[in-house]
């Protein structure tokens, strides 16, 4: 039973299951939040100007008076709600609505005549709502008096109303419709996501030919779609491989089979004829040590890349290389010479007859390309990951042939297994090879925690493998550290070839 | 019978011209793509036994390069690649026959003499007939670049007239070819049918390629010719 947390429980809702959702609802919330941020700085804004407009007006008013009683002794014809007060507390003009009462109280009559101002907001009488009163301290023809004039801001007020009206109306049509604009654009933008994806869904293993058709210009959708395209380039790849290697083996193991078989079969249509016989056996023979040959090295290999049991054994470089590089100078064609050069001190990590296995299987492939040359070139080196697994000294092995060189098509996967270089250019026919050799050679030298690499040879001008091995000291030989200095100058490891 | 044996392996190769031999074929050995293809165009063989991995081209390029030379001897492809796709793309490259290895030879002999059996008649893997394009591994029609779309019985409609251009043909034949046993009908399906046909492939292109012949069927030019112009 798997242990859920809580929010595992919990789904999201389906709009924000979408990245499309997601992305509009915050959308949504933005607008909201600027929407009301922008209609309460607009009510103050507004309120803000009427009532700088209010007392203007009221100043203006007030400067009217000032002019038109001075001229003409009378109110302006204009002129609705004002008092003319005197210093003696006396109303000396004023406006028909404003018969009954004082506007100001006598402190606040005062306290204009001392201070030359005052604005009051109150309600006024026989005026709708709250208004607004400004008593100034004017002196008309030289008298000394205040004139108060006073408005109503019920104007105001129903203006305001009718603003936050509109806003409160207007403002959720605004953010629906930026949500709606948001919802296509966010939908715009990742159509072409979603297109992407269904084509990608639809490429199947069947035709890894195929591609994502990508958009024009370079913007991130064509980016993602390289991206995706270079990721199925790389799976085709693989794909291509695996199916070559299933081929190749296939064939490695079939053909053995289909002559025996074959020979087997006109064995027995011609079974009186013993001549005939005899060759068919003989030949089906032959093809059964093929398939024990193959069979054994598909166990070496198998075994060498179990890593079940690590690398044992300790085998003596130099004592073991010139008896076999002399074996094998017997065994190849007389048209090619090998040649063994250099030394090392010091033992690997594997059995006498795993080198063996190692130097026999680098000559023979170096035999299957070279013209007449063969050079196997032996130094101690110091090496580092990832050379080798651990820095330290260790053997550089390298066989190098006059042949045509490794195909570069051919150099990353020379070690797989069944990786027969064109067949055009080998000879394949006379030598056979199942394509396992290097991959034995690579698995072995692997195996001691070392490797294997396989480039152009710049001594001879064909084909070149390297292969490198840790050492261990040489059981009861001390030279090991005596001849440390002269490998550290040999450190460039095929600097001398070059 | 004279038969070519495309094969690199030299023990193979030995083999198979051995056992044929004996079986009383005379057999030639070809043991890359370039030399299997000029002896095939050389000589007239009467079968070509193929492997498909030879040294380059390989043996799927040797046949289908064989076939758009016109040369029609009967292919067996003889590999180690038994793979559904592989048998598939061998025999849709132009192979009349895929065996795999191993193989027993009382079955390649067998094969051998039923694809030496049929005659050698061209048999284009892609049809080209009054200027249509046919390709049925592939199920398309072309005339020129343009696709046609066709319905499955309007395709097999279509390849019963491709088979045989110039020749006439009656309701009654088209009716067996193309419908089977279930069709209960009466000859006016066909009449229906290369109406249908003439749709897609002739009045696009204000061609026509398939005549009515009156009275007894119709028949399909072998160049089709511009359409009358209708009343």
């Amino acid at each position: 039973m798997v242990r859920r947390g809580p929010l595992s429980r919990f789904r999201l809702p389906r709009l924000y299951r979408t990245l499309q959702g997601r992305l509009t609802s915050l959308f949504v919330l933005a607008a909201t939040v600027l929407v009301a941020a922008g209609s309460v700085l607009l009510l103050t804004v507004q309120s803000r100007n009427d009532d700088a407009l209010l007392t203007k007006t009221l100043r203006t008013r007030i400067d009217r008076i000032v002019a038109d009683v001075g001229s003409t002794g009378a109110l302006p014809d204009t002129e609705v709600y004002a008092q003319i007060i005197t210093a003696f507390r006396s109303v000396r003009d004023l406006t028909p609505a404003l018969a009954k009462e004082y506007l100001l109280t006598n402190e606040q009559l005062d306290f204009v005549f001392r201070s030359g101002q005052l604005q009051i907001d109150r309600r006024l009488p026989s005026l709708p709502g709250t208004g607004r009163l400004l008593a100034q301290r004017r002196s008309i023809n030289g008298t000394p008096v205040v004139i108060v004039v006073g408005a109503s801001r019920e104007l105001e007020r129903l203006t305001r109303q009718r603003l936050l009206l509109t806003l409160a109306v207007a403002g959720p049509f605004i953010v629906a419709i930026l949500g709606f604009a948001g919802w296509l654009l966010t939908g715009a933008a990742l159509r072409p996501v979603k297109r992407l994806a269904d084509e990608a869904s639809d490429i199947s293993r069947a035709d890894t030919g195929r591609r994502l058709a990508l958009p024009q210009g370079s913007d991130e959708i064509r980016h993602l779609g390289q991206t995706l395209n270079d990721m199925l380039d790389r799976l085709a790849t693989s794909f291509a491989r695996e199916k070559s290697f299933v081929d190749d083996a296939s064939h490695e193991l079939r053909t053995p089979l289909a002559i025996l078989r074959g020979e087997l079969e006109l064995a027995t249509l011609q079974i009186h004829n013993t001549d005939y016989t005899m060759r068919a056996l003989h030949s089906a023979i032959e093809e059964v040590d093929r398939l024990s040959a193959l069979a054994d090295q598909l166990l070496v290999l198998a075994r060498a890349n179990s890593n079940s049991d690590p690398a044992t054994g300790s085998c003596v470089v130099m004592d073991v290389l010139p008896a076999i590089v002399e074996r094998l100078r017997t065994a190849l064609p007389n048209d090619i010479s090998v040649e063994l050069r250099g030394g090392c001190d010091g033992a690997v990590p594997l059995a006498d007859e795993q080198l063996a296995q190692i130097i026999t299987n680098l000559v023979t492939n170096g035999s299957r390309f070279a013209r007449s040359r063969l050079c196997i070139d032996v130094q101690s080196v110091v090496s580092e990951p990832p050379v080798t697994v651990l820095p330290g000294r260790a053997v550089l092995i390298s066989v190098h042939d006059d042949g045509p060189g490794f195909d570069p098509s051919i150099l990353l996967t020379a070690f797989e297994r069944f990786t027969i270089a064109d067949r055009a250019r080998t000879r394949r026919a006379s030598t056979g090879g199942a394509g396992l050799g290097l991959a034995i050679v690579r698995s072995l030298a692997e195996m001691t925690g070392g490797s294997a690499r396989a480039l152009r040879s710049n001594h001879l001008g064909g084909g070149l493998v390297e292969v490198t091995m840790p050492l261990t000291a040489e059981p009861g030989h001390p030279a090991a550290s005596a001849d440390r200095a002269t490998e550290l100058d040999n450190n460039a490891p095929q600097g001398h070839l070059v | 019978m004279r038969l070519l044996v495309v094969e690199d392996e030299p023990k193979m190769a030995d083999l198979l011209r051995r056992g044929l031999s004996a079986e009383g074929y005379a057999v030639d050995v070809a043991e890359n793509g370039v030399d299997a293809l000029w002896s095939a165009t050389e000589v007239e063989y009467d079968a070509i036994i193929l492997d498909a991995m030879i040294p380059a081209p390989d043996g799927y390029e040797v046949c289908r390069e064989l076939r758009s030379r016109q040369r029609w001897s009967p292919v067996l492809m003889l590999t180690a690649r038994d793979t559904v796709q592989d048998r598939v793309h061998g025999l849709d490259v132009g192979a009349d026959d895929y065996l795999a290895k191993p193989f027993a030879f009382a079955e390649l002999f067998a094969r051998i003499r039923a694809i030496t059996r049929r005659e050698s008649a061209p048999r284009p893997t892609v049809i080209q007939v009054a200027g249509l394009r046919i390709d049925p591994s592939a199920h398309s029609v072309h005339r020129g670049q343009t696709e046609i779309e066709l319905s499955p019985t309007e395709y097999s409609l279509l390849m019963e007239f491709a088979r045989y251009p110039g020749r006439v043909r009656t309701r009654t034949e088209l009716i067996e070819h193309v419908w089977d046993f279930a069709y209960d009908g009466t000859s006016n399906v066909v009449d229906v049918y290369v109406r249908y046909l003439r749709e897609k492939i002739d009045r696009p292109f204000d061609l026509s390629t398939i005549e009515t012949v009156r009275g007894v069927g119709y028949r399909m030019r072998d160049t089709p010719i511009p359409a009358a112009k209708s009343p």
